[in-house]
């Protein structure tokens, strides 16, 4: 790929130049114009000039100098792979690719770009929309090789910018309702998240279209922003590989990446899951699931959240409990984004296995929780104990009150140990019990325990394992 | 290749960062050409008011809105926040005749902010690639130290008064940047308003440590009056003592000259 005709340079270091604004030629779109777009449209092969660039209103060298200027830009492309999905990752190359442009700074995206050209770059005869049009169809060819055909507008014509700007918003709101639409059965990557690893150091965040990252501030677009920036920086991809198991999340690219990640610590994860071996939980989790072993259901806390939940714990008690990196059964990190996902807790039996939840969260998800559960999980202003929770759910029927019924039935099947007599002991600092003998053996831990039960029960989960 | 070198001012709360950080960028622009960018890292904000600089938002306020709208989760879904939150900090960017400035606040709520930190620190990196001068008014705290936001930095600058709470930050500040693995290339002092007769005193118990005396700031009746009134320091006079000394301690940190690298590392060219 030659750029000789270009009589400025073009290279991957000018990314991250700036132009200050003594140094500009022209500004183009950014804060001060108030309509500006760039746009990447999938075309069929007929509708396309190959290679063709064309410029509507003025050109770079009829501008002021000094001057700020309307700008659209539209991509249009074609061929046997090309769809309408790939609109927005083409855009977003045009951010890249023309800050390859030596003098030449794009910034944002859509209907937000802000474009600079340096007194240097114009001075040296960058002076017209064509030589960009030319640097922008080159690159694109040769870097994606799925584009067989490609033209180029640039609008700088206020009048045309207006007319053009409200279908570039309509198609973009069309892409962020496909988005948010995505599911992890639709893409082949998910993203890895290691920012954490410093407070816990086996934890991974696997961030997919519908689990967003347990901190909630990075999506799976996040990520692949990232990961294409910095392959090997904190954030990475993670190839989905087979899918073990789609109900529960379990797929052998993200096993692998646990293991790897994780020293062997982690080996296998189900990421719909709070309960059979969950997705590990960092120290920054937005919010908890905790289970509520009462009512076989699972609270939600968040770390805004001030005093005690609706077990007599506050977030940060039971934050310690899930922190560290850990597959904690019934104490899972997450983030509220997550909530509004379809795949939420799936596993478990996802909003029918919620049974409390901060009004906050209540108000943020509220239009993404089944229609027929809304009122049937309580806030802390209705319930605030386990007894009141008990006869709150029984009255509204809500679905997990079909679990006791099971539960009460397997009674007869099970041990009865009796009370201990005599005040509580709080225990400091850490305890383990090994049981044998079940299953191949399990690890209790108990940390800063204050442990008391009236009753404690012991089952036998197998059936048909009873002996003779 | 052109020479780019960041020069942070740390030290205990009052001793004046803010002052020193003020004077040593109105040396910068009064006796060189050199592209300077400036950055309140103080969420106090004391600098745009030494530098009569308006701010229409700061970092933090960013920063704390992208939070509030991750919490929302009104954002575009499709639209990576990477690349928004560069845009908007170039917005946050004042843009000077003779300098640029940026303000970086604070961030409010309890979220986490791991991933936008991180955000923050690449693109302000890269911003501060544009400059051949990057100047960092660092807060009294060591959580920037900690949280290795500065960990680019070459020379830093720790400004002390005459108390001993000044010299016991000093080392604290110097002991924690080694413990962080921050390569500063230059670690030197700056002594503000002590007695004349001290200087020697100073420097020799400075020795002790291995620290450099770069320079001392006098008491100066203009500064302090026109600290007091508000006016921006870069308004005082050639005439003003301390406006002097600082001078002098930009020449010799390199500020004021071309091929400052091989000075600070000591080698001839």
């Amino acid at each position: 790929m030659s750029f000789e005709d270009i009589p400025v340079d073009i290279g991957v270091v000018y990314e991250g130049e700036r132009v200050r604004g003594k140094d500009m030629f022209v500004e183009l779109g950014g804060p001060k114009m108030e309509q500006k777009f760039e746009l990447a449209i999938a075309r069929d092969m007929g509708e396309i000039e190959d290679e063709k660039v064309t410029i509507v209103g003025p050109d770079l060298k009829d501008m002021d100098e000094g001057s700020y200027n309307p700008l659209g830009i539209v991509i249009e492309v074609a061929g046997k792979e090309i769809e309408p999905d790939l609109e927005g990752v083409i855009e977003r190359r045009v951010h890249e690719y023309v800050n390859f442009v030596e003098g030449l700074m794009h910034l944002n995206q859509r209907y937000d770009i802000w474009i600079r050209l340096s007194k240097k770059s114009f001075e040296k005869g960058f002076n017209s929309f064509e030589f960009l049009g030319k640097v922008l169809i080159r690159l694109f060819k040769s870097e994606m090789n799925i584009i067989e055909k490609i033209q180029v507008t640039f609008i700088t014509d206020p009048a045309v910018v207006a007319e053009r700007y409200d279908d570039a918003i309509q198609r973009y709101e069309a892409r962020d309702a496909r988005a948010r639409g995505l599911s992890d059965a639709e893409v082949d990557t998910f993203y890895g998240c290691s920012l954490c690893q410093s407070f816990a150091p086996t934890h991974v965040c696997t961030i997919t279209p519908q689990r967003y990252a347990n901190c909630g501030a990075i999506s799976w677009f996040d990520g692949r922003a990232a990961a294409r920036v910095d392959p090997k920086g904190p954030l990475y991809a993670i190839p989905k590989g087979d899918t073990i198991d789609e109900f529960r999340g379990e797929f052998s690219g993200v096993n692998q990446a646990y293991t790897e990640k994780s020293l062997g610590k982690v080996n296998s994860v189900a990421l719909y899951s709070a309960f059979e071996r969950p997705h590990t939980s960092c120290g920054c989790f937005e919010a908890i699931a905790f289970v509520i072993p009462e009512v076989d259901g699972l609270g939600v806390v968040h770390r805004d959240f001030k005093g005690d939940t609706v077990n007599g714990l506050p977030f940060s008690s039971m934050a310690d409990s899930t922190a560290g990196g850990r597959q904690i059964p019934g104490f899972h990190g997450l983030s509220i984004e997550y909530m509004r996902s379809p795949k939420f807790l799936q596993v478990d039996g996802g909003w029918e296995r919620i049974v409390w939840l901060p009004e906050s969260i209540k108000e943020r998800v509220y239009e993404y929780m089944p229609e027929e559960i809304r009122d049937k999980i309580p806030t802390e202003s209705e319930v605030m104990s386990i007894d009141d929770l008990k006869s709150f759910l029984k009255q509204k029927d809500h679905p997990v009150v079909d679990r006791w019924v099971e539960l009460e039935d397997d009674m007869d099947d099970a041990t009865d140990i009796t009370p201990a007599t005599g005040d509580y002991v709080p225990v400091p600092g850490e305890m383990t019990a090994m049981i044998g003998g079940v299953g191949g053996g399990l690890e209790i831990i108990f940390k800063n325990a204050k442990i008391y039960a009236e009753k404690v029960i012991i089952r036998r989960t197998g059936k048909g394992e009873k002996k003779k | 290749m052109r020479e780019r070198l960041v020069v942070s001012v740390a030290g205990k709360g009052g001793v004046g960062k803010t002052t020193t950080s003020a004077l040593l960028t109105r040396a910068v622009i009064e006796m060189t050409k050199r592209s300077l960018l400036v950055v309140d890292a103080d969420p106090v904000m004391n600098l745009p008011r030494a530098l009569g600089v308006e701010i229409p938002s700061s970092i933090g306020d960013i920063a704390t809105r992208l939070r509030k709208s991750i919490d929302e989760g009104s954002l575009g879904g499709e639209v990576a926040k990477q690349d928004v939150l560069e845009g908007e900090i170039f917005e946050a960017l004042v843009e000077g005749e003779k300098f640029d400035f940026l303000a970086m606040g604070r961030t409010e709520g309890e979220g986490c902010y791991c991933y936008v930190n991180r955000l923050l620190t690449q693109i302000l990196d890269t911003l501060s690639k544009n400059y051949e001068l990057t100047l960092l008014d660092m807060s009294a705290g060591l959580e920037h130290l900690s949280r290795r936001t500065n960990r680019n930095v070459d020379i830093l600058v720790i400004v002390m008064d005459p108390s001993r709470a000044a010299f016991e930050a000093a080392l604290r500040i110097r002991d924690l940047a080694k413990e962080v693995h921050i390569n500063f290339k230059k670690i030197v002092i700056i002594g503000n308003r002590f007695p004349p007769d001290m200087e020697e005193e100073l420097r020799a118990r400075l020795e002790e440590e291995n620290l450099p005396l770069f320079g001392m700031i006098p008491n100066d009746d203009e500064l302090a009056k026109t600290n007091y009134l508000g006016q921006p320091l870069t308004e005082l006079t050639s005439e003003s003592p301390a406006v002097k000394a600082v001078e002098e301690i930009a020449e010799k940190l390199g500020l004021l000259s071309e091929a400052t690298m091989l000075k600070l590392l000591g080698t001839n060219p």
